[in-house]
Parts: structure tokens; sequence; C-alpha cells
């Protein structure tokens, strides 16, 4: 597997563990599924998803400067793999 | 993001930027607002260079949903357990509260004031029991309550809908929140014009809570009131309007002197 795919892996497993509902761990989540459209998370879901992949790299990743400055809608109205190919790309020096 | 206890709830807590930069604590709006108000339009460029604390008030965002203990006093309390456990009991800690946060914000500083450097009320809605208690207090069943839904959070559905349905009808017919707003009157003059503290007040144009801003302003002996092009819901409505604001008022360090020479 590609760091690409491994990172998707990762952040779909920090999502199914976040909202940890029964429906969620069937959902076939990918890299086209959306926050919004697909997973209708709230907002405070997308915090906790976001600060959850920000504690598994730690000091590697700064999802929070990455965030910064745009609203909690446009953040929601991502897909998985966005987020997935933005944290790809920021860890990728330190593997 | 962690959980920590305080009397009757278990309260979610997030800080971001660096252990050592200047303290400032972010407080959200009753019953729409969590953490995710302020984490990226606003905390996130602010914790650039400051700690930035967030947390859900008792029954909202990730918190726990309990029973009482939303009166003022007691959430203000919460805002101090929250602050002792990041560290910053006495610090001398920065905040800004949206609408019942800025209403807690104001208590605390009431309360203790050495313990705050500056203070930011955005749209405070005072007196809660004008502003806020009305916009609910006719919701007596769950049929009441999806109409108000509907009204006060026009476009949402599924999911999201259910879920914030299944909290307000905890916090509305199982909570003593209605009856604590109820009781929420406007601070006492006194004890304001005796709040030696620089407080930024930002307000909305199209505002209903309009005449709060301009009685704190005309109170406090040390405020600033600023208009922008909004109504109340600022954090989301002005973000970039109100981030300017923030950071011209939390950077300039002559509020700093004279709180020290007032304190």
């Amino acid at each position: 597997m590609s760091r690409y795919d491994d990172t998707l892996e990762l952040v779909i497993a920090k999502i199914r563990s976040t909202i940890n509902e029964d429906w969620i761990a069937l959902y076939d989540i990918d890299a086209e599924t959306r926050f919004n459209d697909d997973l209708e998370i709230e907002s405070i879901e997308f915090v906790k998803i976001a600060e959850a992949i920000q504690a598994h790299y730690g000091a590697q990743l700064d999802i929070v400067g990455w965030l910064s400055g745009r609203s909690i809608q446009e953040l929601i109205g991502l897909s998985v793999g966005e987020l997935a190919a933005y944290v790809a790309e920021a860890t990728a020096g330190a593997a | 993001m962690e959980l920590i206890g305080v009397p009757g709830a278990q309260l979610a807590t997030l800080a971001l930027g660096a252990r050592s930069a200047p303290p400032l604590v972010m407080l959200h709006g009753l019953v729409s607002g969590n953490m995710a108000s302020w984490y990226s339009s606003l905390a996130s460029p602010l914790s650039a260079s400051r700690r930035v604390i967030l947390y859900d008030q008792r029954g909202h965002g990730a918190s726990s949903l309990p029973r009482d203990g939303f009166d003022l006093d007691r959430q203000a309390d919460d805002l101090g357990r929250v602050l002792a456990h990041h560290g910053q009991a006495d610090a001398g800690v920065d905040i800004v509260g949206h609408s019942m946060g800025a209403l807690i914000a104001l208590r605390y500083a009431l309360r203790r004031p050495r313990a705050v450097r500056r203070l930011v009320l955005v749209d405070a809605p005072m007196p809660a029991r004008e502003h806020v208690a009305p916009s609910f207090a006719g919701l007596r069943t769950a049929d009441d309550l999806g109409a108000w839904l509907d009204q006060q959070f026009a476009g949402l559905g599924g999911r999201r809908r259910e879920r914030q349905q299944q909290r307000l009808q905890a916090l509305f017919f199982a909570s003593t929140l209605r009856a604590d707003v109820q009781a929420m009157d406007a601070e006492p003059d006194a004890a304001l014009a005796a709040l030696k503290l620089p407080v930024l007040l930002v307000y909305g144009r199209a505002s209903p809570c309009r005449a709060a801003g301009e009685r704190l302003a005309a109170v406090l002996p040390q405020a600033a009131l600023e208009w922008l092009d909004c109504g109340h819901y600022i954090p989301e409505e002005a973000p970039q309007a109100l981030l300017a604001a923030l950071t011209r008022f939390l950077t300039d360090d002559m509020h700093a002197h004279d709180l020290r020479e007032t304190a």
C-alpha cells in the first residue's frame, strides 16, 4: 500500500472511533465519502476527528495550522480523501 | 481533546498553541454553540501567538448533559475549573465569550477581576431573561421543539437534526436550563462600574441585543464598543471582522498597562 493509502486507512479508523455509533462501523467509507453529505457529521465531531488525527501524529503534523481561518462549514464540506491527502503530504518528510 | 470532571458534569476541553504563550479562553453561545464555533475560523489563527483554551459548556458539544447547573455562578465555576485544569487559574487570562458565553465570562470577571487580563463580550444578551428566555419559553412538546428547531436552524436535516433534537429535548425538557436562563437578571450597575478591566464589546448592527451593548458601554469604566455588519451570531456571520477586532484589542499592550495601574 502507498503512504496515502495507509493515511486514508488511519483517517477512516479515526472517523469510525470518533463517531462510535453502530451504523458507522458498517458504513462503507472511502476517499470520495463526504463528511457533510454522506456522513452528516456535526461540527463538534469534525473537531474531534481532527484532534484525534493530530494526537496520532503529534509534532509531525500541524492540522490546526492547515485548518486555520477556514469556516467549520467549509471543512465539513471536504471529502475523506481530501483530508487524508493533506495529512499524507504534511507527514511525508517524517516517515 | 479531553474530558474533565466538574461538579455534576464532564466537560470536553482542548488547548491550541504553545504552552508558554499568553492564555486566551473562548466561550461559545447557548444551544447552537460548542468548541467548533471557534475552532478553525478564530481559535486556530489566534493560536499562532497564544495558548487558546476551548471547552464545551455543560450540556453542549462533547460535554455531558447534566440536569442542572446552567446558572451563571455554576457556569463561572466551570470556567474556573477548566482554567485550573490548564494551569491558568491565576494567570491573568484573556477571555472572549459569545452570547451566553459572554455572560459567563462577565460573571467570572466580576467575581475574580484579578484573574482576568482583558475581556471581550461578543453580543452579550444581558439580561438573558429578556433577550434569550422568550425565544424558547413556549416550548411544551416534542412537536413544538421540532418546529422551533426548523425555525432556528433552517436547513438542518437528517442525522444532525435528529441529534440536535435529542440534545435539546434533554436540555429544555429534562434540565433546569430554561428556568436558569429565565432567572438571569442584568449584572448590577455598581458591580459593572467597579470592574477595572479593559473590555471590548462587539455587537452586530442587526442584532436584537444592541441595547445590551449600549448599556454595558455606558456603565463599564474601560469599555470600547465596536459594531459589526451582522446579526447576533457574530462568530458564524462575521468571523473575519471579529478576528480583526480581537487581534487589534488583544495585541494592544496599552490595555495590559492600564490594568496594572488600576489593579
